[in-house]
């Protein structure tokens, strides 16, 4: 009917109207800082040269260098790695807060303000806090030696082997949250009438988690898992702060190492190829992710149009 | 298992699981505010001190008060800035 592609093509012009401003000033304030590390990949600055402008042409030799560097291969290892334990991690705990949770019962409140803290703290004051707290002869040692019954001097900061683990464990504690209240939101969001129709046909509760609330909650767990996975990728306070790369190099993520080459080593040109071909990485990851919400959101249409 | 009996035992394996969680959530916030009252001593003792014997108000007395305190920086601060300013 000729009123609602009315009705559509004004809602699109009004979303056009609404994000040009916002797009506009993000790339007013991106721009240029884009277009430096651009300029900067393609030619050497040296901190011997006058400024950023007498940088030396060249050409693609500093992209092939950090494309050919190893120490830049394993830590994109060890970010992908880094970011796949933390997505998994802080969503299992997430989702099963939000099904423990999304019920109304007594003390919800309570336990939802509590849950809700650990996203809400600034990342240096976790990172110097589970500093005291992971100190071998610290408290967490202290509790699992009582559990466990013989002294446990797990080494969480100084055995390169569990290094990356301790910043995962320290990233799910933070953002576990996160994936709660987007699992909450989407948990909120189902329609009761499959689950109440299924119950009455007597469904088991396993059998009415697997078969109906999950498959309608399939892009909210995508959305979850993408948000948090990009953020895992970028992580920095908590891996500089308490390790500085690791003992030896093994907690050097990207962010890591990028902030090493810039200001460590003040080799900006090959800081700049490298945030380069991460932001590629990370914008190939997002358009998969999107394509993959899209389908899921038109499957999800598709069967409620049914 | 009758239905009061079923809601009985989720509710029970519920709080609990909750609870774990909550203190795995509270026991740092609950480690920086015991730290922050214990003497020197008893920062990296083995066994570790949960709560101190001795709680001490030195540490707080260490950042807000005295020569480098963040009392007297404030007013160094608002100090020299309306002098600044006003110069």
């Amino acid at each position: 009917m000729a009123r609602s592609e009315i009705m559509l093509q004004r809602t699109k012009r009004y979303k056009k109207m609404v994000l040009f401003p916002l797009i506009a000033s993000i790339m007013l304030i991106l721009g240029p800082a884009l277009l430096l590390q651009l300029y900067l990949s393609f030619n050497y600055y040296s901190i011997y040269s006058e400024g950023w402008w007498a940088s030396e042409w060249y050409a693609l030799d500093i992209f092939s260098e950090v494309v050919f560097d190893s120490r830049f291969h394993i830590a994109i290892i060890r970010s992908l790695g880094f970011a796949l334990a933390s997505t998994v991690g802080c969503f299992v705990i997430g989702f099963g807060l939000a099904l423990l949770m999304y019920k109304n019962f007594r003390l919800q409140w309570f336990y939802y303000i509590i849950f809700i803290i650990p996203m809400l703290t600034v990342p240096i004051v976790i990172a110097y806090t589970a500093e005291m707290i992971l100190y071998q002869k610290g408290p967490l040692n202290g509790i699992l030696s009582s559990i466990v019954g013989r002294d446990m001097l797990i080494m969480w900061i100084t055995n390169p082997d569990i290094a990356l683990l301790t910043v995962v464990l320290m990233e799910v504690w933070n953002w576990a949250p996160f994936s709660f209240i987007i699992m909450m939101a989407g948990l909120a969001s189902l329609p009761k009438e499959p689950v109440e129709a299924a119950q009455i046909l007597g469904a088991s509760r396993f059998k009415i988690f697997y078969e109906i609330q999950l498959p309608l909650l399939r892009p909210i767990i995508v959305l979850a898992l993408v948000l948090r996975f990009l953020e895992a990728m970028a992580e920095f306070p908590k891996t500089w702060a308490i390790f500085q790369g690791g003992p030896g190099t093994a907690t050097e993520t990207i962010p890591v190492l990028i902030y090493l080459n810039t200001w460590y080593y003040f080799d900006w040109s090959k800081a700049a190829a490298m945030s380069y071909i991460v932001m590629m990485m990370m914008v190939v990851i997002i358009l998969t992710a999107i394509k993959i919400l899209q389908k899921e959101n038109k499957r999800i249409a598709q069967v409620q149009a049914n | 298992m009758t239905k009061s009996q079923k809601q009985n035992l989720d509710n029970v394996i519920r709080y609990t699981l909750l609870t774990v969680w909550l203190l795995i959530v509270l026991f740092p916030l609950f480690w920086i505010v015991a730290t922050s009252f214990k003497p020197d001593k008893d920062w990296l003792a083995w066994p570790p001190v949960y709560w101190s014997e001795e709680p001490t108000m030195s540490n707080y007395n260490n950042v807000w008060g005295g020569r480098n305190g963040a009392c007297r920086n404030a007013i160094c601060s608002i100090r020299s800035e309306t002098i600044h300013s006003t110069s």
